[in-house]
């Protein structure tokens, strides 16, 4: 008896379990958007996170929309203050350019860098591309891929561990 | 030897896991114990470390911090100059920022120009000296982060990692040690707890065997459990239990035998009369005779049987229906019941009566108390004797006495005469008609109804029989 009442009830987790997550993602598109708690903990500041394209996989616009509307995840937030809108986008070769509304200017010059940057991470998972200039008044900041250092690491070099 | 048929091996073979069951418990208890502080001290090794090499961290880092304050221009080279003087640093990496997290020194050269998007980092331009600590795979990383503050403003930030494995093997190392001392004591727990277990075990193992040792048959075993503990107070038990079930046993197997005894005599007796009336030629009156004493014999049985009835009613039914009855008016009916059989026997009745009485009885079993003693009484007197019927109300007691003047019990018999079967004489009894079960029914329907009964006698002079009830006033008992 006690066994086929665990065996039905393993049967049903595993029912339950599969359903986990809700509908599965058909087109899933990664943005970037921070952590609330990084202070707290001291874990990444920048998450990611996967989202339903709908068909507009290769629409930066409709996905910068989606994007600036905020993360579904309430343990991130947004890097950007409310009603900031992304006035024009232009892009060349390898790089794209935004330019932000004026609420970005009462952000802090980290608070934009932190901004900048998960915006970058989340047009360059789109697009490929290598390079991002976001503007803001006079406020500019360009980010390539590789010139962004999210979290330290152990060393792998043994050479470079004080003892 | 006891030898254990094979179903009660099958009905008592799982009974061994009780033993396991003890051991396991204690070792799975310990074990949690050891478990819990095993983590509590590893956490606490590590937060002890912690603590020391946060204030180190925090005292180098604000003294970087506060040296590039003073520089008026922050750029690479201005701060590795500072840095430079500053020999006794020793850390892995050093980074210094900007305002916005853009790296302006790096210890590695290797983020110059970048953007370091550390946790630490932008928590320090916010205003906070921040610590943070990871230990992993036998190192530890210890990250600290101060902001530069240049006349009130945040200007930037610095930032100090160490990677240390001397420190991580250190709590490696204290962590190992713990967890052998705990693998240890659990080893050392698991070796008591099964000893103690077997040894529980072999205690009550040697109950049960003495259980199936009398289940065999043999009452005269004794379990010796020895100790102070509850298992010697539950043999002691035990052995007691066995005592009264021998009694019992020896008490059942003496009825059995007295009763077969006295049954068979009649029984014998008219099997021998029939066959002589069968085998000789008699004229009519020696089988008249003859039938006479088979007629005899059969009543001899039919009381018999019926008392042993009467006995075994008497041994069996409660006293829950009890009535309040004044005993005067029972004796009464009795001694008017059996008055035309002392005359008979040329015996005086005498009866000397108090009327206030009153107990708590059955009438029937009264009836029958009176009536065993006074028949007894007429029985075993002598002719020209007498027999006196005492009742009187002693403090809260009703006193029965029943005195006659016959040849008295010898002195050795009065502690047998309310046994079953028992005798004094037999052959008169026999030939009175008596059956050996009188005095037992009477004195198992006094003892049920709360009384005492007692007997005393001299030789040749005549016996006592004294009982005694408790009264029952109904003012008071009422209540």
């Amino acid at each position: 008896m006690k066994q086929t009442f665990c065996l039905i009830l393993i049967f049903c987790l595993l029912l339950s379990g599969c359903s986990i997550g809700g509908e599965r993602i058909k087109e899933p598109v990664t943005f970037y958007y921070i952590n609330k708690d990084y202070r707290n903990d001291m874990e990444q500041v920048i998450v990611s996170e996967i989202r339903e394209a709908s068909g507009h996989r290769d629409d930066l616009d409709y996905l910068l929309a989606l994007y600036s509307m905020g993360p579904a995840n309430e343990e991130l937030r947004s890097p950007l203050p409310r009603n900031t809108k992304i006035i024009s986008m232009h892009s060349e070769d390898d790089s794209i350019a935004l330019n932000l509304s004026a609420s970005v200017l009462e952000m802090s010059d980290a608070e934009f860098t932190l901004a900048s940057a998960c915006i970058s991470l989340t047009c360059m998972e789109l697009t490929g591309v290598q390079q991002i200039t976001v503007t803001c008044g006079d406020r500019t900041i360009t980010i390539q891929k590789d010139h962004l250092m999210l979290y330290s690491q152990f060393p792998q070099n043994s050479e470079e561990v004080t003892k | 030897m006891v030898i254990i048929s094979e179903n009660k091996r099958a009905k008592y073979k799982g009974y061994g896991k009780t033993q396991y069951r003890y051991a396991m418990t204690y070792v799975v208890i310990t074990f949690i114990v050891l478990l819990i502080l095993n983590i509590y001290c590893s956490i606490t090794c590590q937060q002890l470390f912690y603590q020391s090499k946060r204030e180190a961290m925090i005292e180098k880092c604000l003294l970087v911090s506060d040296e590039i304050a003073t520089l008026d221009v922050l750029n690479n080279t201005s701060i590795s100059t500072v840095v430079g003087q500053m020999e006794s640093l020793k850390v892995t990496r050093l980074i210094v920022t900007d305002q916005s997290a853009k790296v302006l020194y790096d210890s590695n050269n290797e983020a110059m120009g970048h953007y370091s998007l550390f946790p630490e980092i932008l928590t320090a331009i916010d205003g906070n000296d921040v610590c943070s600590w990871k230990y992993r795979d036998g190192a530890t990383d210890t990250c600290v982060a101060t902001p530069i503050v240049y006349y009130g403003t945040i200007v930037g930030s610095v930032y100090m990692s160490e990677y240390e494995t001397a420190q991580g093997a250190m709590i490696q190392s204290l962590q190992k040690t713990v967890l052998q001392i705990t693998l240890l004591l659990e080893i050392v727990v698991t070796v008591f707890s099964i000893a103690f277990a077997n040894t529980f075990s072999r205690r009550l193992k040697r109950i049960m065997t003495s259980m199936r040792i009398i289940q065999e048959g043999d009452y005269t075993h004794k379990v010796s459990m020895g100790g102070n503990d509850e298992l010697t107070v539950l043999g002691n038990e035990f052995n007691d239990l066995t005592e009264r079930l021998q009694t019992s046993e020896q008490k059942r197997s003496r009825f059995v035998s007295d009763a077969s005894h006295e049954l068979k005599t009649p029984l014998a007796s008219i099997k021998l009369l029939s066959d002589s009336i069968l085998q000789y030629d008699m004229d009519i009156e020696t089988v008249r005779e003859f039938v006479g004493d088979i007629g005899d014999e059969a009543d001899r049985l039919n009381r018999m049987t019926a008392k042993l009835l009467s006995l075994t009613k008497a041994e069996g039914v409660s006293n829950e229906e009890s009535e309040i009855i004044m005993m005067a008016p029972t004796i009464n009916r009795v001694a008017r019941m059996l008055r035309p059989y002392a005359l008979k026997a040329q015996i005086t009745f005498l009866l000397e009566l108090e009327e206030d009485c009153p107990i708590l009885i059955l009438e029937d079993d009264l009836y029958q108390i009176v009536f065993n003693l006074i028949e007894n009484g007429i029985k075993y007197n002598q002719p020209g004797g007498s027999l006196t019927v005492h009742l009187s109300r002693e403090e809260d007691n009703a006193v029965l006495k029943v005195m006659d003047t016959g040849m008295g019990i010898p002195e050795e018999a009065i502690g047998h005469v309310f046994e079953r079967f028992y005798r004094v004489d037999k052959a008169r009894s026999r030939a009175t008609g008596g059956s050996g079960l009188g005095l037992a029914i009477v004195r198992t329907i006094v003892q049920r109804n709360r009384g005492e009964i007692h007997v005393s006698s001299t030789a040749g002079k005549g016996t006592t029989f004294t009982v005694v009830f408790p009264a029952f006033d109904t003012e008071v008992d009422g209540e």
